[in-house]
């Protein structure tokens, strides 16, 4: 825990002690470093990348292409893999969509249980259009999937296995290497979500051996408005853009269009610099850090908080998964009270968690739970809040049980 | 600590007013919201002259959503359709006697837009 000692003082969002910040899987606040490092390429003059030939421009350019390698770096590729996008959900509609559209009745989609909305809901537009059957893998006994039984229902009518790396509601991490090979071995290709995963555990795309990777940078300390999505050269090819306009094509004449052979294809649009200089501020912020020092941490202050629950009446933790097999996020409910009323009660106190069904309705409907009450963790966070919470959740007990 | 939990909301919650299926309702309804995920099913019976004769509802969900959902019903009965459209979110606030504030207001229009969804037809 020492790297994280008084670690909100690099958050002016912290600084009141007063707030207890439980709900870094909805958004993460954002330290000094990242808000200075948008700032200053705002104050030094802004300009249109690939767009002018004056010093704001050109330094604009530069300063894209350096955060792109960076935030590509972040996650082992390089920099011509990766696109950036306005989230993590615009990056898997990108992927779903240049895959999906080519699928056709018999083809299967293979996703989870534990799927963000994000991970599903174009999946399931498309399948309606085309024709083709999802199948989720189910949630096993041990809180995670059961790879024999995934190995059972990847087969060769298996186009595409759509995979989140870590459950935004219960923080399960899924052995998404694993998957990746059983798919590979039927010649299907894996999309990755790692909108939970990539600010908490090491991410290598190529170790990972994924076609698609795709997150955001407001869940890992960034700003809000930008993502990146990972596309493997095998899968580049196959993709369309989602938006046409400027800044993608190399000619325009009057019958014909030739568009750019590389990533400003999919970038049509004046690019988000500010985002982008923000988003690489933020790795080099969890690189400094570490993320086996930030997983240390994480542990810690997940293990006190599931004993510390598991002590109290009336409290059903959902979380089945073992201690390291989730990263900071635990689902918890109050037998008879309605999560948003926990929720409110504890906003009261100053304690900020998430409550409802998480935009991952698939995974709360079949664990029957009508909604959860969800703490996440984040760097800033230390045993106190834990307490904090705590504290939060027995005067909710006081007043309703 | 919140008055939003005040004494008669979690009456109204714990036990709602008005609650189960009305057999014979000539206009049923259901809404949900889906950031609390509460539901509810409401049961009207009208008369030829245009009142809300009988009300009930079934449902799921938070404390204000439920609350609101049994008090609101309670005071529509009796009432006239056009009476009942003419209600705004203001009325509903007031009988709730709480500001729900900008994240919980869903919960507590949840019966009105039902209301008024299921009568406008």
């Amino acid at each position: 825990m020492d790297a994280f000692v008084d670690f909100k003082k690099h958050f002016s969002a912290l600084h009141d002690p007063a707030v207890v910040y439980l709900d870094s899987a909805a958004t993460t606040q954002v330290p000094d470093s990242v808000l200075a490092a948008v700032s200053s390429y705002a104050r030094g003059g802004r300009g249109n990348p690939y767009r002018g030939l004056h010093t704001f421009a050109a330094k604009a350019t530069k300063l894209l292409s350096s955060s792109r390698a960076t935030v590509a770096a972040f996650i082992g590729a390089r920099p011509e893999e990766l696109l950036f996008t306005k989230g993590t959900t615009e990056g898997l509609n990108l992927v779903a969509r240049a895959l999906g559209s080519r699928l056709c009745p018999g083809d299967q989609v293979v996703l989870t249980i534990f799927e963000h909305h994000a991970n599903l809901l174009p999946w399931r537009e498309l399948a309606r259009e085309r024709g083709f059957s999802i199948t989720y893998l189910p949630m096993a006994k041990n809180g995670s999937v059961d790879l024999e039984l995934a190995k059972k229902i990847i087969g060769s009518r298996t186009k595409v296995v759509a995979v989140t790396q870590a459950s935004n509601v219960l923080g399960t991490i899924l052995p998404v290497y694993e998957l990746a090979e059983l798919a590979h071995d039927v010649g299907a290709l894996v999309v990755v979500d790692a909108a939970q995963s990539v600010a908490r555990l090491p991410v290598d795309v190529h170790q990972l051996g994924c076609d698609a990777l795709a997150f955001g940078a407001h869940k890992m300390y960034g700003p809000e408005g930008i993502g990146a999505v990972y596309i493997s050269d095998h899968l580049r090819p196959q993709l369309s853009p989602l938006l046409y306009g400027g800044g993608m094509v190399d000619e325009v004449l009057d019958d014909t269009i030739r568009y750019a052979e590389d990533l400003r294809l999919f970038e049509a649009g004046s690019p988000n610099v500010a985002g982008a200089v923000g988003f690489a501020a933020a790795c080099e912020f969890l690189q400094l850090l570490g993320l086996e020092h930030v997983r240390q941490h994480e542990l810690e202050l997940t293990a006190k908080l599931v004993r510390a629950l598991a002590e109290l009446p009336r409290v059903i933790i959902h979380s089945p998964a073992p201690e390291l097999g989730r990263v900071g996020v635990v689902s918890f409910s109050i037998e008879g009270v309605h999560s948003h009323d926990v929720a409110q009660l504890l906003a009261d106190q100053g304690v900020a968690i998430r409550a409802g069904y998480h935009c991952a309705a698939p995974l709360t409907r079949c664990l029957d739970i009508g909604g959860t009450v969800r703490v996440s963790f984040g760097v800033y966070n230390d045993l106190a809040d834990v307490d904090k919470l705590i504290e939060g959740v027995k005067t909710v007990l006081a007043r309703f049980v | 600590m919140s008055d939003m939990y005040r004494q008669q909301l979690l009456d109204h919650a714990r036990r709602p007013r008005h609650h189960g299926v009305l057999a014979e309702a000539t206009h049923t309804r259901h809404e949900a919201n889906p950031s609390c995920g509460d539901v509810i099913d409401i049961y009207l019976v009208t008369s030829s002259n245009g009142l809300v004769e009988q009300v009930s509802f079934t449902g799921q969900g938070c404390v204000i959503s439920q609350a609101a959902t049994s008090m609101l019903l309670e005071s529509v009965a009796g009432r006239s359709v056009a009476e009942v459209l003419a209600m705004c979110p203001e009325d509903v606030v007031g009988l709730l006697g709480i500001e729900p504030g900008p994240m919980r207001i869903n919960c507590a229009l949840l019966p009105l837009r039902a209301l008024h969804k299921v009568l406008s037809r």
